[in-house]
């Protein structure tokens, strides 16, 4: 049997099977089952109701465990099943390997004060995208143009290219210092106290030069993950948009972007306890434990509080994006921080895909987006650094 | 590591988008069992990569990856074991392994999985009220008492199923029209 003759069988009998065989086609595959015992018995096969219904039953089942419904057909969401597999799929999970292996071998040394960031000082102001320094509200301090060991009006110096760190102080210094990380960057903070603060891209945090004997408190915008020195008489405490996290020895991950929806808190390690007033005054006060996260929703005010796999929150620091069984708009937001894209959504819908997958933030961001774009072809456009989906 | 690879990987996606479903219901009738299915299938996409076979052709690449999961998942009934389990299939099956045989088995899950996909993709209620006709055999009398609606509302979800079915169907059946042309 040729290919040809293969298809004009397959159609004859897929009409049969909905009777619409016309006279002569069922002559054409009344001649066809003639000509052997098997054509004969698949033509029985298919025209059994209880064979049928079995069928369909294992059809039913391998949908199912496709985790689809094959109600919605489009590439897109095929795509999503794609990525669901990801982690499911041994094999894929091999390719998965291969992508992650491959990309960072060849794109290891991105660096990225390179390409980008000249693309980027072409654009806006060279300060407004530099890491910049703050005290006490005067003219910002681009820390970029500091070299690496200088110090800085007796308060910290660069200790490597992207760190920050703190002198002890002798006696009390409440000078604010503000400092700001612009989308792309990362950023190392190491407080007077010895308490390390990473800073993702996008993210300002204020503190004093030197805690006060009793308290120590930060105010963060963005997102930052915390590894405190442990002092009890020293209680720290950051403090989030409406939310404060009253801290021991611990380590914690915050996410609280101003233009974000939510606030999530990411325990990792000791002990730490949410504060939260409403705009009405009322106050609700949660105890965290090692892997739970909390996620506040700033419009309801509704904080929800559930074990999760931390490692998951934090490995940005080590510059992998994990993004699990998240939102495509969630996704996008972060990839608007790290490589200071604009992304549009045309189809209001697709906000709401389902997506789960681990990115690589030494991929060159072009590199990255035609990942996205390989998974929703036909779905995504990227120009420049303008990414539509529609 | 390189583009190359790169390249591979997005039309390894998109086939196995396109097919993996499919190729799973194909093995599923072999295996009896899911999640073997799915092993089958992807040790063949994993072959596939290795190979590099031309993802160009489409008509040679679904020839490669429905032989290709007919033999890897014989082989794992041929398992010791397990073979018990399925002698239904392997004595009317492995008794003549040739080609035509395959053909056929190939052809009964491309036929299955796309009428099947197309009356799961009907509107609801009409795929419901198909579903019991066509798959469970059910009258229209025992459908309406079973679904509490009419025999006439029945009767018209049926027939619009069909002329649904037929439209989705179209490419299929006008490719019989096209070849019949050619015979002539």
């Amino acid at each position: 049997m040729n290919e040809e003759q293969f298809d004009r069988i397959k159609s004859l009998l897929t009409k049969h099977l909905l009777s619409e065989l016309n006279e002569q086609e069922a002559t054409e595959l009344n001649k066809w089952r003639e000509s052997s015992i098997q054509n004969e018995e698949l033509y029985n096969r298919v025209s059994s109701k209880e064979y049928l219904n079995k069928r369909y039953k294992d059809f039913m089942n391998v949908i199912f465990h496709n985790g689809s419904s094959n109600t919605d057909k489009g590439l897109f969401n095929n795509s999503a099943i794609y990525m669901r597999s990801i982690f499911r799929n041994r094999v894929i999970r091999r390719f998965a390997a291969i992508i992650v292996i491959g990309l960072v071998t060849v794109l290891s040394v991105y660096q990225i004060t390179s390409e980008i960031r000249k693309k980027q000082s072409l654009n806006k102001l060279d300060d407004l995208m530099a890491v910049t320094l703050r005290i006490d509200g005067a003219k910002a301090i681009n820390l970029e143009t500091i070299a690496v060991n200088t110090d800085i009006e007796n308060f910290c110096t660069k200790i490597d290219k992207n760190t920050l760190k703190y002198y002890p102080q002798s006696k009390e210094n409440l000078s604010t210092h503000e400092i700001n990380i612009p989308e792309v960057m990362l950023y190392k903070v190491i407080l007077p106290d010895g308490s390390a603060v990473w800073l993702n891209s996008k993210s300002t945090l204020s503190y004093p030069a030197s805690f006060k004997s009793d308290s120590r408190t930060v105010s963060l915008d963005g997102e930052g993950y915390f590894d405190i020195t442990k002092d009890i008489s020293r209680p720290f405490k950051v403090i989030v948009n409406g939310m404060s996290i009253n801290v021991t020895g611990t380590q914690f991950n915050v996410k609280a972007y101003k233009e974000d929806k939510n606030i999530s808190a990411t325990l990792v390690e000791g002990k730490i306890c949410i504060d939260y007033k409403n705009k009405l005054g009322s106050e609700q006060i949660y105890k965290l434990k090692k892997g739970e996260q909390s996620v506040l929703n700033k419009e309801n005010g509704n904080i929800d509080v559930k074990e999760v796999n931390t490692s998951i929150y934090t490995s940005w620091r080590e510059g992998i994006y994990f993004f699990d069984k998240q939102r495509l708009e969630d996704i996008m937001k972060d990839l608007e921080r790290w490589y200071g894209l604009d992304v549009v959504f045309i189809d209001k819908n697709a906000k709401n895909r389902i997506l789960s997958g681990k990115l690589n933030r030494k991929e060159k961001p072009e590199e990255l987006l035609n990942i996205f774009a390989r998974m929703m072809p036909g779905h995504i456009k990227i120009e420049e650094k303008t990414v539509t989906i529609y | 590591m390189n583009n190359n690879s790169a390249f591979k990987l997005e039309g390894i996606n998109d086939v196995y988008v396109k097919y993996h479903s499919v190729l799973c219901f194909f093995a599923y009738k072999v295996t009896k069992s899911y999640s073997e299915a799915e092993d089958v299938v992807h040790s063949v996409f994993e072959r596939l990569l290795e190979k590099g076979v031309n993802l160009e052709n489409d008509q040679a690449l679904r020839s490669y990856l429905f032989s290709a999961v007919h033999n890897a998942s014989l082989n794992y009934i041929k398992r010791d074991g397990i073979k018990k389990k399925h002698t239904d299939y392997t004595i009317t099956h492995e008794s003549d392994r040739d080609d035509s045989s395959y053909l056929l088995e190939r052809m009964e899950a491309e036929i299955l999985f796309e009428v099947f996909s197309k009356i799961d993709e009907l509107p609801t209620e009409c795929s419901k009220v198909f579903k019991l006709s066509y798959i469970e055999n059910l009258s229209n009398q025992e459908i309406a008492d079973k679904l509490g609606i009419s025999v006439n509302t029945v009767k018209s979800q049926k027939s619009r199923a069909k002329q649904l079915l037929r439209e989705s169907l179209k490419n299929l059946f006008l490719l019989a029209l096209y070849l019949l042309k050619n015979y002539n």
